[in-house]
């Protein structure tokens, strides 16, 4: 199919207008990524305006709208949070005190009135509710703005506002001198979230033979792009793994979040490093080889040899086992 | 060390039983005279085959790499007025696990019932193969542990406490050293002692749950052995069936699994893993109150193996070694070849032999001559490179080394779809395809043994090594023979990495137990040197004469004539070879060294050189090696894979044959002018 010149400038402009965070934005009809449409009444065509946002992308969770046209002067700054305008436009319904003037105006551009949009991005949103899982998770209580702001290399007000932003959506719940908690819904999404990065970091390193850390931030980029069902599919393709390459558990659910543990795959242990096996994530049949071997939750093990690319030989319950890549790296040790 | 207290003249170990492989189904026919059964039981390669080659003479293949032993082998020694039989069992690590050894060796235990259990611990690897007695104790089976090893465990600073070890376990422990014969009677004649006795053996103190859940269907179940109830706990249904001998199977494995998912959601981990950990751990409690261990020395036998699988040199090493290997079958068998056939059988035998029948009907002639042609090729071309060779492959088995090379080319085998355990099979079909094939079973998944088998069948078995070297070393040179190799080499590899990729079903993965680095002992591998060649001499000889004489009276009659015409576009028209290579080629199906063989005979002479040229004799030897797998092999593939997929890989090998063959043919002109 060939491309249109209109939907390459209509992408270009897209583009261009997600690319910034927050930007200014003249009320004008002919932008394509923000259009309003006057409502058919002529009343309120007079009283009301309707204006319908079609922004094609998913990846806004919602957006502010301020008025920054000093001929409305006391519309200035008056901000429109629009909550969950997430692919489907939904018109927006504004009451203009002073019809006469705007409707003499109308036609001309200089007029309109000018729009300080701030796009809140579904990804930043998302970014937060990880790293606040992550901390709620680490502390096994409320996250700290302080961490969060850590975490995300932020100024503190920042954060500060934006958990404002996320509590106003009802994802998350300040509780002051402690921290921020999840609400219900926010955990919900959270957990999705990260079961979501879960998934694509299994399928990066299991079939597209990405190493650990690539993933893990190539995960994290795709995370906020691959919708649900895409998701399910990867998951079922990948034959329904209950564990991540990392070793943790990819479905959680509220009850069980603890901290994460950092655990080390097999294969990536050096040699003459030791510790002891914390989960072994292989086939039923595997397992219990490996089990009769003495390969098994519990034991100490040490690295005797390993080879570059390929497999590894342990010391494990006094006598040696070598063990092939596929199996290693499935095997998770708390290094000592 | 003092260890065997009865010694010779106690034990009269007698030498008349014939190596009876049995499935384990037959052997209750040969229980009928004997008095007394033994068992030897234990880990994969603890020493239980030289235990049971020691005491009975029988030939049982010893190697060091896990699973020697693929069935059942039993033999009769003689001890006192009584006669014993022994049973030699295939190494399994527990009585869970669910792999073709552990089934063989079950299903004896439970239907067989030896009277007297014999478990072969490696001292050295106490504590993981304490798991195993702990399991067997569980049976209630008279036992005597006998404790092998010790001389290795205490080069590697282990020192296991015999008499306490006893103490703790209830049954008596005899410390062995049986590559030496060390301590071996005693087990015998305590064995014997131990059939009477009633015994208290140690039991395992399983987590509380597993316990609770133990007793539950204690309460349910009053009748049936403790096995049973853990096996039907565990979920494994085979083994309660072989437990409980079918009574209420059912019913036990269903009540089970209802407190099994009860527990495990409860307690949230897995029966299985808790109850492995209790075994492992109750083994962990036995070793530190037995062994007292001390700083070995860093020894050179450590460096050496540090040094067969580091980075760098491990993979020159195995190169080094491969070529050494057949440098030395290429010399000394070239050597031993030349003594035998230009000192010997030319001279002495068969030119008398002409000289005497020149008169005779030619019929009769003929079948005279073949056959003594056909012996001079078996005893005199084949022997000296097949027995060299498995010299050679035994060194590498038994020290241990086999298992090194596998680690060391796990990687490359990945990439045929096979992982590195397939090393070990593939070696030896280096030897010879049938047991090399026969050994794929260990290699987990169909898809694998399917891979395996293909690829095994392509590799250039001893016979083919014996057309290779003994056509082409000899007449064209060295560098073209071993370029053979190469070539071979490649077209394996690449059919690896074709099935690998298209082949479908399951991978497994590369688990296997790298046994310590042992010295090869002399008398080990002269013995399965000796076995070897003896299977060859057996098998192969008979086979070689008749053939050789059924070949004489089709010469005599005038029917070879026929034959050869009728494939004549093919031989000659699209290989470019002689005639009469055709025949010969059909025999090498019956063995592929006949091939060569029959060559000679055909041609009238063992000069090749003035019937071939070069050219011929490369392709020759070439399509020999690649077209169809020998009868025997042929037999195993149907054995292990099914007929579908044996004639699909028997088609196959002929189509690559003719292939390389007409390529060589092509291509090859420019390199031999």
């Amino acid at each position: 199919m060939k491309y249109s010149g209109k939907a390459r400038k209509k992408e270009a402009l897209e583009r261009q207008a997600l690319g910034k965070e927050r930007g200014f934005y003249s009320l004008h009809p002919f932008q394509p990524h923000l259009s309003f449409k006057r409502s058919s009444l002529p009343v309120s065509l007079l009283f009301r305006m309707s204006f319908t946002f079609k922004i094609s992308s998913s990846i806004i969770s919602g957006l502010q709208i301020h008025f920054l046209n000093p001929n409305f002067g006391f519309f200035l700054n008056y901000p429109l949070t629009v909550i969950k305008q997430i692919g489907k436009p939904k018109p927006i319904y504004l009451g203009l005190p002073n019809p006469l003037n705007y409707y003499n105006c109308f036609h001309s551009i200089a007029f309109f009135p000018l729009l300080r949009v701030d796009l809140m991005y579904a990804e930043r949103v998302e970014e937060y509710l990880e790293t606040i899982l992550y901390l709620i998770m680490k502390n096994q209580g409320p996250a700290k703005t302080t961490q969060i702001a850590e975490e995300l290399n932020v100024s503190p007000p920042s954060v500060t506002e934006m958990i404002k932003k996320l509590s106003a959506q009802g994802l998350v719940e300040y509780i002051p001198y402690k921290g921020v908690e999840f609400t219900y819904e926010g955990a919900k999404q959270a957990l999705k979230l990260k079961r979501k990065q879960q998934v694509l970091e299994t399928f990066l390193t299991e079939i597209l033979d990405f190493d650990r850390k690539a993933a893990h931030n190539e995960a994290c980029e795709l995370e906020h792009a691959v919708s649900d069902t895409v998701l399910e599919k990867l998951y079922e393709y990948l034959g329904k793994p209950d564990y991540c390459p990392d070793g943790n558990p990819i479905n959680l659910d509220r009850c069980s979040i603890g901290p994460e543990i950092s655990l080390v795959p097999l294969d990536e242990m050096k040699e003459g490093a030791s510790g002891t096996i914390f989960r072994v994530a292989l086939s039923k049949e595997t397992k219990k080889r490996l089990n009769s071997l003495g390969l098994l939750p519990g034991e100490k093990l040490e690295i005797k040899r390993k080879q570059k690319q390929g497999s590894i030989s342990v010391n494990v319950v006094g006598s040696e086992v070598a063990l092939g890549k596929e199996v290693a790296k499935r095997i998770f040790v708390n290094p000592l | 060390m003092q260890i065997s207290v009865f010694s010779g003249d106690v034990i009269i170990v007698t030498n008349s039983s014939t190596p009876a492989r049995k499935k384990p189904g037959k052997v209750s026919g040969l229980g009928v005279e004997k008095e007394l059964t033994l068992a030897f039981i234990g880990n994969p390669s603890v020493g239980k085959s030289v235990f049971f080659t020691r005491l009975t003479g029988v030939g049982v293949e010893v190697s060091n790499y896990p699973g020697t032993t693929i069935e059942i082998t039993s033999g009769s020694v003689q001890a006192g007025a009584r006669t014993l039989e022994l049973v030699d069992l295939p190494g399994i690590y527990s009585l869970g696990a669910a792999g073709e050894d552990e089934k063989v060796t079950r299903e004896y235990l439970f239907l067989k019932r030896p009277d007297v259990v014999v478990n072969v611990l490696d001292a050295s690897r106490l504590e993981r193969n304490l798991v195993l007695t702990l399991q067997l104790l569980e049976l209630d089976l008279p036992m005597v542990i006998a404790l092998n090893q010790v001389d290795l465990a205490e080069e590697m600073g282990i020192r296991v406490d015999a008499k306490k070890l006893s103490e703790l376990l209830g049954l008596p422990v005899v410390p062995t050293v049986a590559t030496k014969g060390e301590g071996l009677d005693k087990v015998i004649l305590i064995a014997l002692a131990e059939k009477e006795k009633e015994q208290q053996y140690h039991r395992v103190q399983y987590s509380a749950w597993v316990g609770e859940a133990l007793s539950e269907l204690d309460l349910t179940f009053p009748n049936l052995p403790f096995c049973a109830k853990m096996g039907a706990l565990l979920n494994e249904a085979e083994l309660v069936k072989l437990c409980s001998g079918k009574a209420e199977t059912s019913a036990l494995l269903s009540t089970a699994r209802r407190l099994r998912q009860y527990q495990e959601l409860r307690h949230s981990t897995s029966i299985q893993d808790t109850v492995a950990r209790d075994l492992f751990g109750e083994a962990g409690q036995l070793v530190d109150r037995v062994v007292t261990r001390f700083e070995p020395e860093k020894t050179f036998k450590d460096r050496v193996d540090a040094f067969l699988t580091s980075q760098h040199f491990g993979i020159a090493v195995l190169i080094s070694a491969l070529l050494l290997t057949f440098l030395a079958v290429f010399k000394i068998g070239g050597f031993l070849e030349g003594l035998i056939v230009d000192d010997f059988f030319e001279p002495f035998l068969i030119g008398p032999l002409e000289e005497m029948t020149l008169g005779m009907n030619p019929v009769l002639r003929n079948i005279l001559i073949y056959s003594l042609r056909g012996v001079e090729a078996g005893a005199a071309i084949a022997i000296p490179y097949i027995a060299v060779f498995y010299i050679l492959l035994s060194v590498f088995e038994d020290s241990g080394y086999l298992t090194r090379a596998a680690f060391l080319l796990d990687n490359l085998t990945h990439k045929l779809g096979l992982h590195g355990r397939a090393v070990i099979p593939l070696v030896l079909g280096f030897g010879c395809n049938v047991p090399a094939i026969m050994s794929v079973h260990a290699l987990g998944t169909k898809r694998e043994k399917r891979i395996a088998s293909v690829l095994i069948s392509l590799v250039p078995c001893s016979a083919r090594t014996v057309i290779i070297l003994g056509l082409v070393g000899v007449y064209v040179g060295f560098w073209p023979a071993v370029s053979i190799y190469v070539l071979q080499l490649i077209i394996i590899l690449l059919t690896g990495r074709i099935l690998g990729k298209s082949l479908p079903g399951k991978r497994s993965g590369f688990i296997m137990e790298m046994a310590p680095l042992r010295k090869p002992e002399l008398k080990s591998t002269l013995q399965k040197t000796w076995l070897k060649s003896k299977e060859f001499v057996y098998i192969a000889l008979p086979l070689l004469i008749v053939g050789s004489a059924f070949l004489g009276i089709l010469d005599a009659l005038g029917l070879l004539d026929l034959f050869q015409n009728a494939v004549e576009p093919i031989s000659v028209g699209l290989l470019g070879l002689p005639a009469f290579a055709a025949t010969a080629l059909v025999f090498g199906i019956l063995r592929k060294e006949m091939a060569l063989q029959i060559l000679a005979v055909l041609a009238g002479t063992a000069n090749f050189a003035a019937v071939l040229t070069p050219l011929q004799m490369y392709e020759f030897a070439v399509i020999t090696t690649i077209y169809m797998p020998c009868v025997a092999t042929i037999a195993v593939l149907k054995h292990e894979l099914g007929g579908k997929d044996t004639s699909l890989i028997v088609l196959f090998t002929v189509l690559l044959a003719l292939i390389v063959g007409v390529l060589i043919r092509v291509f090859g002109a420019s390199f031999f002018t």
